[in-house]
C-alpha cells in the first residue's frame, strides 16, 4: 500500500495530506506537469491525474497531458485554458516559495505540522504524527 | 667590500623593493552589513554554509538563533560550561563543545515552518488537526 494510503488508513480522522508543488528546475516537464495536475484539479480530478502522471512519468509531454485528460473524460477546452490560468501558476509559485523558505532541496520532502520528516518510511511518519497527536491531547 | 657581499646586498635590496608594492596595494573594502544589539555577552558564533541563520553562544548558557534580518528566531538552553559551538552544513545539527569536560554534544534542531495550504489539493478530512505536507514534483 502506498505511504499516504497507509497514513490515511491508520489516522482517518486526524490527518490530512496536502500536496505542495516543488517542480525541480532541472526537470523540464515538472512545471508543465504541475500545471496540468492543477488544471485537472479544477475539474475535481487532481488525485486521479496525479496518480496517472506518476505512472507515466517517463513519457511526459504536452500531448501526454491532453491524452491523460481525455482518457479521464475531462473537458479538454477548460483543461487547456486552466493550464494557462495565472492563478494556477501563482499557486505553484507560492508552493515553490514555501519550499525554498522551508529549506526543501529535493522531492519528495514531507512535513508533519511544519516539522520536517528526516527519515523515510511509514514508521518515521507515524512516529511524528503520534508525537503531534500526543501534543494535541495535552 | 667583496663582490659577493655587494651581490648579496643588492639582492636583499631588490627583495625589499619587490615587497613594497604588495604592502601598498593590500587594500580591503568593508562595510557593516548588519548589527545586532545583544542583552548577553556573546562567546562564540556559528553559521550554516549558505544558511540565513546565525547561532550565538552567550555567557548566559544559551544559544541564540538569529535570522539574516537580525530577528531572534529561537533560543536553545545549553550547559553553562559549553565553550564553543559549531553547526552542520545544513544547520540541522548544533555541536556543543565543552573544553573543560572534554565533551562534544550534538543537538538535532527542528524548525517548525508555517505553510500556506489554502487552495492546495488534499486527502483526508478538511478539518484534520494534523497536516502532512508533501512537496513533490512529477518527473
Amino acid at each position: 500500500m502506498p505511504l499516504f494510503e497507509q497514513v490515511l488508513d491508520k489516522y482517518p480522522e486526524s490527518v490530512k495530506i496536502i500536496f505542495k508543488h516543488y517542480p525541480l528546475p532541472f526537470h523540464k516537464q515538472a512545471l508543465p506537469a504541475a500545471l496540468a495536475s492543477m488544471a485537472a484539479g479544477e475539474q475535481g480530478k487532481f488525485w486521479e491525474y496525479h496518480d496517472e502522471l506518476f505512472l507515466q512519468q517517463n513519457s511526459l509531454s504536452s500531448d501526454k497531458y491532453l491524452e491523460i485528460a481525455q482518457n479521464m473524460g475531462l473537458d479538454l477546452k477548460k483543461f487547456s485554458l486552466d493550464m494557462m490560468r495565472p492563478s494556477i501558476r501563482k499557486k505553484i509559485e507560492q508552493d515553490i516559495s514555501d519550499a525554498k523558505k522551508a529549506g526543501v532541496t529535493g522531492t519528495p520532502t514531507i512535513f508533519v505540522n511544519g516539522r520536517k520528516l528526516k527519515k523515510r518510511g511509514f514508521g518515521a511518519i507515524s512516529k511524528l504524527i503520534d508525537n503531534e497527536r500526543a501534543g494535541l491531547r495535552q | 667590500m667583496t663582490v659577493f657581499l655587494k651581490i648579496a646586498m643588492a639582492t636583499l635590496l631588490l627583495l625589499l623593493i619587490s615587497f613594497i608594492p604588495f604592502a601598498a596595494h593590500a587594500e580591503v573594502d568593508w562595510e557593516i552589513s548588519s548589527a545586532i544589539q545583544l542583552d548577553e555577552t556573546p562567546i562564540d558564533i556559528a553559521r550554516a554554509q549558505g544558511g540565513e541563520l546565525t547561532y550565538l553562544l552567550t555567557d548566559q548558557a544559551k544559544v541564540l538563533i538569529y535570522s539574516a534580518a537580525g530577528k531572534l528566531v529561537g533560543t536553545i538552553p545549553v550547559d553553562p560550561s559549553v565553550t564553543d559551538i559549531a553547526i552542520s552544513a545544513k544547520g540541522e545539527q548544533l555541536y556543543l563543545i565543552n573544553s573543560q569536560r572534554k565533551t562534544l554534544k550534538t543537538v538535532d534542531i527542528d524548525f517548525i515552518v508555517d505553510f500556506d495550504i489554502a487552495g492546495s489539493p488534499f486527502l483526508g478530512p478538511a478539518d484534520a488537526k494534523i497536516v502532512v505536507a508533501v512537496f513533490s514534483d512529477f518527473q
